[in-house]
């Protein structure tokens, strides 16, 4: 687990990119999609997930069980870890809402990016300690992955 | 015999790093004990405090949601793969924190022990409005199982008083009711049904300047209109407001529904019907009758809808228009495409703002620019009395003409009319007659057409002249 003041979550650029194309092609309904990596808070890529939301796609998401599980086999195949999911707030500021607070999970982030009138924006990382505990922002940097600063993380907490 | 249990990622911690564990069981909940004896820190995810399961957590085997099956009891096999499943959802939309207290919960309780409900579906319907626009008819019925439901806030819109002909079928109000507004028996009967939902009351008919204002706050619109003015208004409002249009509409046995929701990819109403029907064509209930159950059921397949959709589960009746035939007791569906040229939703539309509805349906001077001339009830009665060579042609049908008459007027139904013209002489002064004066003034225009010249209508039919010249005179 992620422990300290603003921690910090490293994204490849390739993934942060993944994520801009995804939230900008599911505009004006909100986007989302699973957050895999080689270790704790290293995001390496992303799967791009179907918003399963029937009636309000446009405020809110849902990833169906059955992605759930598909994208989770798809990480312990390839020897990645599921770290968490993203989803995009069209013409809504990048920030976690309460109905975000609500469905977080401990030991996944979630990520969320504004969309203003289709135009990808901010981003911003974030994770609950705990089931009854408000989210805490994570600084987010995206950057090509080094390898030896990934071991650094990978250290148990 | 052992079950392959799948923890989910964020568990794993709790259970020893372990992607999978092989654990014995009958049932669901048999396998789940197992594993919370194995790995005690798990339960907190996965059970609430009385055992049952987390309502974020979800628990598939082989594929398929225990909770459509039958939930914790749900049996296993030798070899079956149980996956749990984080519940992963959220959203922009800033909900309200929104729980539900003991009272709703026993209230609620055979909603919430349904997979496509639960707990977290009853919050959300708490959390969600729906508007009905007119409290009539179908709105009776969709306000109320909407209440029942649990709907959390319900806003009606209506003008009308409570007329001893609605209780036939308009189920909201009741006969201690009858003159009073209708918003006020609806405001006490659904707090009366569910104290836990909040009415709102919109004391006014819905017009084009304020229709946009009255349907914004709502999630769904649920219309139970009795007029084409209305409709057209209702769909127009809802497309800009891009809201679900859920739609209904009765006569005497006959009822339609569909869901209007071009922002969901359906067609609008104008898609299906560009343009209302000639004034008058088409009857409405207060002309043609209505047996009063169908509401019930047209008004219940509304309500089923708006809270599908409010729920987020099963297939919206979109793109689809439900036809059912109670005589025949046969439901039909047509399917339903958007119109590639409609003025509404097209890529080609030409309507950018709401309208003037009166004028597009035509109700309101009429298209005939010759004004029809008019007579009132106690005027007929005077001059009728003074000897007056007139005669009343009464257009309504036979079955209307069994509950009352003018005395010494003639019946010649609507239908019927151009075919026994003849009988007529256009010398002499002729006064028409239906129920209300909608049809007879449409009698005065076919006679009109033919060359006769000496007409009158009477204004407001024959429940004006009830009420002027008759007292004792049954109306309906």
């Amino acid at each position: 687990m992620i422990v300290g003041a603003r921690p910090l979550v490293r994204m490849a650029p390739e993934a942060a990119e993944a994520i801009r194309i995804e939230a900008a092609r599911a505009y004006p309904a909100e986007g989302c999609g699973a957050l895999l990596g080689p270790a704790e808070a290293a995001v390496s890529e992303i799967v791009p997930l179907a918003n399963a939301e029937a009636s309000m796609p446009r405020t809110r998401f849902t990833v169906s069980p059955l992605d759930y599980i598909a994208a989770e086999d798809r990480a312990d195949a390839r020897g990645l870890k599921l770290l968490g999911f993203w989803h995009s707030h069209p013409d809504h500021p990048a920030r976690p809402s309460p109905t975000d607070r609500a469905y977080a999970w401990p030991g996944l982030l979630t990520l969320v990016i504004g969309v203003e009138r289709g135009d990808p924006g901010e981003m911003t990382a974030w994770d609950v300690p705990g089931h009854e505990e408000p989210f805490r922002q994570l600084d987010l940097e995206i950057a090509p992955r080094r390898d030896s600063e990934i071991a650094l993380q990978k250290e148990p907490t | 015999m052992s079950v392959r249990v799948r923890i989910p990622t964020p568990l794993r911690p709790h259970a020893g790093g372990r992607a999978a564990v092989a654990l014995p069981g009958a049932t669901v909940r048999a396998v789940l004990d197992a594993l919370v004896a194995e790995a005690p820190a798990l339960r907190p995810h996965l059970l609430t405090e009385d055992g049952s399961l987390r309502s974020f957590v979800n628990v598939y085997v082989n594929g398929e949601d225990a909770r459509a099956r039958s939930g914790l009891e749900t049996p296993v096999a030798e070899g079956d793969d149980l996956a749990i499943v984080p519940a992963i959802a959220g959203g922009a939309l800033e909900a309200p924190a929104v729980d539900l207290s003991r009272e709703e919960i026993a209230r609620y309780s055979r909603h919430l022990i349904m997979p496509e409900v639960t707990i977290e579906g009853q919050r959300r319907l708490k959390r969600s409005s729906a508007l009905l626009v007119g409290a009539g008819g179908l709105g009776s019925p969709a306000a109320l199982y909407l209440a029942a439901a649990g709907v959390g806030r319900i806003g009606v819109v209506d003008f009308d008083v409570v007329d001893e002909s609605n209780l036939q079928r308009q189920v909201l109000h009741d006969t201690t009711w009858v003159g009073r507004p209708k918003l006020e028996s609806a405001k006490a009967r659904l707090g009366a049904l569910n104290p836990h939902v909040h009415v709102e009351t919109h004391s006014a008919a819905l017009t084009r300047d304020n229709a946009l204002e009255l349907l914004a706050p709502y999630d769904v619109v649920v219309d139970g209109t009795d007029n084409f003015e209305t409709r057209y208004l209702t769909n127009d409002a809802c497309f800009f407001l891009k809201k679900p249009n859920v739609y209904g509409s009765i006569y005497r046995f006959e009822g339609q529904a569909s869901v209007f929701w071009p922002e969901n990819g359906g067609p609008c109403y104008r898609c299906l019907y560009p343009e209302p029907p000639p004034p008058g064509l088409v009857p409405s209930c207060a002309e043609g009758g209505v047996l009063g159950v169908l509401p019930g059921v047209v008004g219940g397949i509304q309500a089923t809808e708006a809270l599908k959709i409010l729920l987020g589960v099963g297939e919206p009746l979109v793109g689809r228009l439900l036809l059912y035939d109670a005589l025949a007791m046969r439901f039909e569906e047509l399917k339903l495409r958007r119109d590639p040229e409609c003025p509404l939703c097209s890529p080609k539309a030409t309507i950018r703002e709401l309208q003037d509805y009166v004028a597009f349906c035509g109700t309101g001077r009429g298209e005939d620019a010759t004004p029809v001339e008019e007579i009132g009830a106690a005027e007929l009665k005077r001059r009728l009395d003074a000897g007056e060579p007139l005669e009343v042609i009464d257009v309504r049908e036979p079955h209307e003409w069994a509950i009352c008459r003018i005395p010494g007027a003639r019946l010649a139904p609507l239908g019927s009319l151009a075919e026994r013209m003849h009988e007529l002489d256009s010398a002499r002064t002729y006064v028409l007659q239906c129920r209300s004066g909608v049809r007879s003034a449409r009698a005065v225009g076919l006679l009109r057409q033919a060359g006769f010249r000496r007409l009158l209508n009477l204004r407001g039919g024959i429940l004006a002249w009830a009420r002027e010249v008759d007292r004792a005179m049954p109306t309906y």
